[in-house]
């Protein structure tokens, strides 16, 4: 099930989500330039599903620093499943528990959420809400501030996720993001859906490597190579290679 | 100008829990520009906390080389801008809030609106100028704390993830003022995890809870057969051609 959400004003900017459709799973990107409104539309969306009950949208926001709001780390993940019981039942504790050491966080346990790093905080923003389990997570700029190891965390977390829920996730990261997702809606003044590898060959400025520098240009002539290839060399050499074996390379001009 | 030594410099928050940071030696020489990086909770925004003074070392000092102690630094040695940018923004509007720092630096309303002018425009918060703060997004928060410290001018500057939310513009921009500063002899760290400041800084430190695990002068880790071969054709020289490029890749010789 998907959820149909039309005419949503986005006020800071003063434009209008005419219509949009929210997938049940699958990881998808929401991506556009700095003040394009990523994070009103989220909020937005937050706003509607808490209004309309339709479905609990999860939002980890860009500073996590604003949602944390316990006095210990134990408690920031607990509360929501204490409803003034002082204990929690084994599978609560064991299940937070699990998710707090996925997160390198449960020797932080009695720790105050304004002591952790920037990356931990926002890690454990990101726990709390997987131990709500939403029906669809709405990440502000997840990978910021956070170290390789964490990153690979996330990612695996967020495929995790996925199975049951809808990932989407803003990001300026167009390297990462095509890694881990392959649709979702480009962001200025409107939102429009589309494949992420066409997003970034539309709208994604000026390249950061030069293999990126590379396949841009290869678009440019129309030479048959996949959008999202760059992100990864070896896919990229796979597919030079094919476009040298059949010819197209050395009789161009390039 | 001379370089800053920290000695022994160890910081911890609570009684009974482990350092923050250090004991650590560094000394960061003048002009000089290091990136500082490392597993979260390292120690490095508490190391740009130490060097900007709002939390007091538990144990060791901070000087100059020329043997002024960090408590006698006048006003604005430093310039922070912070992991949240919320956090340093006070002024009613975006131009404002850049002009605070000249203007508590001691110079007059025009002179310090005329620089604050000069870094919105540098950074290209013309548009934003009289917003609140509280009302950009991320990325250009981030945009005008950078502006912010631009205006100050500190002796020491210290980016703690400087490219956290910014878009291509920005980062193009970003990357454009760190390379001028640079060309100027700025002394700076730059705090954060993205491989792309390593091409940059003159020297890597590696913190691991709260220690300096490795200090190495930079040495181009970024693949450098790759880059060079690319550099005509990636400054704009068209050389070498996008066929020679994609004849290196299939033949091998080339490492992408």
């Amino acid at each position: 099930m998907s959820w149909h959400i039309e005419h949503l004003k986005v006020p800071h900017n003063h434009w209008e989500i005419e219509s949009m459709v929210v997938p049940d799973s699958g990881i998808w990107g929401l991506v556009g330039p700095n003040g394009a409104g990523k994070s009103q539309v989220f909020s937005r969306l937050v706003s509607w599903s808490i209004h309309s009950k339709a479905a609990r949208f999860g939002l980890v926001a860009q500073n996590p620093l604003l949602q944390l709001t316990e006095t210990s780390v134990w408690d920031q993940v607990t509360w929501p499943f204490r409803r003034g019981r002082n204990e929690l039942s084994a599978d609560v504790h064991n299940r937070v528990s699990q998710i707090l050491e996925d997160w390198g966080l449960l020797a932080y346990r009695e720790q105050e959420p304004w002591q952790l790093s920037g990356g931990q905080q926002r890690c454990l923003a990101l726990a709390a809400m997987e131990c709500l389990a939403p029906d669809v997570y709405l990440l502000d700029e997840p990978l910021e501030n956070l170290d390789h190891g964490h990153r690979n965390v996330l990612e695996s977390k967020i495929r995790e996720w996925e199975q049951s829920a809808a990932v989407i996730i803003t990001s300026h990261s167009w390297q990462w993001l095509l890694t881990i997702a392959s649709a979702g809606w480009w962001c200025h003044e409107e939102l429009m859906p589309g494949d992420l590898g066409d997003l970034w060959y539309r709208f994604a400025g000026r390249p950061e490597t030069p293999l990126e520098d590379l396949w841009r240009r290869l678009l440019d002539v129309k030479m048959p190579v996949t959008p999202r290839a760059w992100i990864d060399p070896a896919w990229a050499r796979h597919e030079v290679i094919k476009m040298w074996d059949r010819g197209i390379i050395r009789e161009s001009t390039l | 100008m001379a370089s800053i030594i920290l000695e022994r410099v160890s910081v911890r928050y609570d009684v009974g829990t482990r350092a923050a940071l250090g004991p650590l030696d560094l000394t960061i020489g003048e002009g000089e520009c290091l990136f500082v990086t490392g597993p979260n909770g390292s120690g490095k925004t508490t190391l740009a906390r130490a060097l900007t003074g709002v939390v007091p070392l538990t144990t060791g000092h901070i000087r100059m080389s020329t043997g002024v102690d960090q408590n006698k630094w006048p006003p604005g040695t430093v310039g922070w801008v912070q992991q949240n940018p919320r956090q340093q923004m006070v002024g009613a509007t975006v131009a404002e809030d850049i002009g605070l720092a000249p203007l508590w630096l001691g110079t007059t309303w025009d002179q310090a609106m005329k620089q604050g002018q000069a870094s919105l425009r540098e950074f290209g918060l013309g548009p934003w100028a009289q917003y609140k703060p509280s009302h950009l997004s991320g990325g250009w928060q981030h945009m005008a704390a950078l502006a912010g410290v631009h205006a100050q001018d500190p002796t020491l500057l210290i980016l703690d993830e400087p490219d956290a939310m910014l878009d291509s513009c920005g980062l193009d921009r970003l990357k454009t003022w760190v390379r001028h500063l640079k060309e100027r002899h700025q002394t700076f760290l730059i705090l954060g995890h993205h491989e792309r400041w390593e091409e940059i800084a003159d020297r890597v430190i590696n913190l691991e809870a709260g220690r300096i695990v490795a200090d190495e002068t930079t040495n181009y880790r970024v693949n450098e057969g790759w880059q060079q071969f690319l550099r005509g054709w990636w400054v704009g020289t068209d050389q070498p051609t996008v066929t020679e490029v994609m004849s290196e890749i299939c033949h091998g010789t080339l490492n992408i």
